[in-house]
């Protein structure tokens, strides 16, 4: 819907001047933001101006910083000293983290999803540790472990490097969300029609990763197996969550196989798709034969059994508790569970 | 001779020595503290229970009076054993805690919100759990939750009815009248059938871990032929060792009896069973078939733990864990492995529920 009395690209309702000040000096840095405004969803977020126009948002390189260069200072994200950044583009990034801490104090909300994780019962965080490997979010200093969260839930791979894409990372995330892309000048590129609230795919995620990055539980199409090792009849099978590490066949991402003596090693592996339903035995299967392995559903039943035995164990694990994590942790666990029953039949590639 | 309110309440020593003198057997058996379930009086030396065949009580005989659950004056029962049975269901079945157990049962079902209520009738087809007066839905489940079936006759069998159920408990033993006997390390549990944890719910109001799920109701009508599934867990024969269902085949789609999903121990034998069975009829893709089957399972469960989140009670806890617990031996489906090809050798002859 068309916000008619707005500025062109950004809302003035309570945006104060650093906002629009940090939008204007993204714009002389050679950046474009069109038809975006800042709101409030279900968290703080982009919105669409006019919903009948596209939006468009172009990040020059020189606009994408690397989480290495990043540090907090206080409650606000701020780069290093050292930091071999322009002073134009330090200017931008400082005003552009002045605008969004002064509005909504994000790290305020990781301190309190970090207290939530920690008063968990001790039997669920065990499980969470030993089961999904959450150590990252359950052992450490809190305040550093919020620090650190915070700073991964606004970090977007590029080009192999984790970066932090000024308005992009405000942006929420889902699977059916508008795909960026790197332009043929460079720039990240976001353009797409939008009805609301901004919504970005930054890449294949399931239910778990969902949780891991964002802190709530939220449907995926897609689940991908837990990391795991597993005996088969010629060696042994590791698999992990490297859902970057892909290669394309027939148009499909499918994972990277390693061969390392008697070991078979997958980058990842996917165990169910609401869009793909044949395609998880589907790669698994070609990927196996070719490396050798005689009865890969039997291998791929396996895995299947494993993963939703963790789920289910952590249901069993949260059964006698109630709180806002323990029903959040459930959703987590019934979506992945949900994901993975969209596993029927194959296909080959 | 009958039973009557005005007859002195038996203590176990008393019950035990009416069921010796009309013929059964008891021992190194004793009653749990809290109602149902019997436990070995000696954890180290097995357990002996055996009943006549005049000691097995035709459901067809009895009837609920008031608040008491006696036999019918029509009866063909001699006079002592229907003193038995009136004297031993007052004082330990029926009015030892067995109405208190069912009609609490039916008022925690009938706490439920309405949209598990209505999940619970429409995907689970637990509907008559909801329907009719509160006493006559307890007398109901108390009945199911008793009643042994051997092949067309249906009984009630007294102490025996008390042990609490367990896949892996004492076997019913049909020989001259009903037996139980083996070691128990505790407490004296009977396999009272083959039930997955939905259907040990609804007779028994209890969840726990069963080895086998069977799948709910299901069409599939993708392929050709259309494939239905039923839960008619008395329809059965033996293949080689192993318990299958009967397929009927007809006007373009066929149906299978049940289907068993998953188990822990024969994790190879659902898909299994469903290859072989289907691939007789003529199916050519069972795999796809089989895979929709167990989406469909996972998702309704995934549903009934989604539909119960915003609750909390026993009932909901219950219920999460009936859930759980059959998408539990639902994860257990792994592999395949072929079973004996050909008609069938042998008809089960115990029905379960």
């Amino acid at each position: 819907m068309a916000v008619p009395d707005l500025p062109e690209t950004i809302s003035a309702h309570g945006s104060g001047a650093t906002w629009q000040e940090a939008v204007e000096m993204f714009r002389r840095l050679g950046g474009t933001i069109e038809n975006i405004r800042d709101g409030r969803g279900r968290g703080p977020g982009l919105f669409v101006i006019d919903s009948s126009k596209p939006v468009l948002l172009r990040v020059p390189e020189r606009l994408l910083f690397l989480t290495e260069e990043l540090e907090f200072q206080g409650d606000r994200l701020a780069l290093h000293e050292a930091a071999p950044v322009g002073s134009a583009e330090r200017d931008f990034f400082e005003a552009y983290m002045r605008a969004a801490s002064v509005r909504h104090g994000p790290l305020m909300g990781s301190t309190r999803f970090m207290a939530a994780l920690d008063a968990l019962p001790s039997e669920v965080s065990e499980y969470l540790s030993v089961y999904f490997g959450m150590d990252e979010l359950l052992d450490g200093e809190p305040d550093e472990r919020a620090r650190n969260w915070l700073l991964n839930r606004k970090t977007t791979t590029w080009n192999g490097r984790n970066v932090v894409v000024p308005f992009l990372e405000r942006m929420d995330d889902a699977a059916d969300g508008l795909l960026w892309r790197v332009d043929p000048r460079g720039f990240l590129h976001l353009e797409g029609h939008a009805s609301g609230e901004l919504i970005v795919n930054r890449g294949p995620r399931d239910c778990l990763g969902f949780f891991r990055k964002f802190g709530i539980a939220r449907a995926q199409p897609q689940a991908y197996s837990l990391r795991l090792s597993r005996k088969l009849e010629a060696g042994t099978l590791m698999i992990t969550r490297d859902m970057s590490a892909h290669t394309l066949r027939g148009g499909f991402p499918v994972p990277r196989l390693s061969v390392a003596g008697d070991t078979l090693a997958l980058s990842y592996l996917m165990i169910g798709s609401s869009r793909n339903p044949r395609l998880s035995r589907g790669i698994f299967r070609t990927l196996m034969r070719e490396a050798g392995i005689s009865d890969p559903d039997d291998a791929f039943d396996e895995i299947l059994c494993y993963n939703r035995r963790g789920f289910l164990g952590l249901l069993a694990a949260l059964e006698p508790h109630e709180g806002w994590m323990i029903s959040n942790l459930r959703g987590m666990a019934r979506y992945q569970l949900e994901a993975m029953t969209h596993c029927v039949g194959a296909r080959e590639l | 001779m009958s039973g009557s309110a005005n007859e002195p309440a038996l203590t176990w020593d008393e019950m035990l020595k009416f069921v010796r003198a009309l013929g059964g057997v008891c021992e190194n058996i004793v009653p749990g503290p809290l109602g149902r379930g019997l436990f070995a009086k000696d954890p180290e030396q097995p357990v002996l229970l055996k009943l006549p065949p005049e000691l097995l009580f035709d459901i067809d005989d009895i009837e609920f009076v008031e608040g008491s659950l006696r036999l019918k004056a029509i009866a063909d029962v001699m006079d002592a054993h229907r003193a038995f049975f009136d004297r031993y269901q007052s004082a330990f079945s029926w009015g030892g805690g067995g109405f208190v157990e069912s009609a609490g049962f039916v008022v925690a079902l009938d706490g439920l919100a309405p949209d598990v209520r209505n999940l619970l009738t429409t995907d689970f087809g637990m509907g008559a759990l909801f329907e009719g007066d509160p006493v006559e839905r307890a007398r109901k489940l108390f009945l199911e939750s008793r009643t042994i079936q051997n092949a067309d006759r249906a009984f009630l069998a007294p102490l025996i009815d008390l042990a609490r159920h367990s896949a892996t408990g004492l076997a019913h033993e049909f020989a001259n009248g009903l037996q139980i006997q083996g070691s128990c390390n505790g407490e004296v549990l009977v396999s009272h059938g083959v039930y997955d944890s939905i259907s040990k719910f609804r007779p028994f109001g209890s969840v726990g871990p069963e080895p086998g799920a069977f799948s709910l109701p299901v069409k599939v009508t993708a392929g050709v032929p259309e494939v239905r599934i039923e839960r008619d867990f008395g329809r059965s024969q033996k293949r080689g060792k192993d318990w299958v269902p009967i397929l009927e085949q007809g006007g373009g789609s066929i149906e299978l009896s049940y289907l068993m999903i998953g188990h822990v121990k024969f994790r190879r034998l659902s898909r299994g069973i469903f290859r072989t069975l289907t691939r007789e009829a003529g199916v050519n893709d069972p795999d796809d078939i089989f895979d929709r089957i167990l989406n469909f399972n996972w998702n309704k469960y995934l549903n009934l733990l989604a539909v119960l989140e915003p609750y909390e009670g026993d009932m909901i806890t219950t219920l999460r864990k009936m859930a759980r617990f059959q998408l539990e031996a639902m994860a257990h489906c792994v592999g395949s492995r072929d079973i004996e090809s050909g008609p069938a050798a042998q008809t089960w002859n115990i029905s379960i529920q």
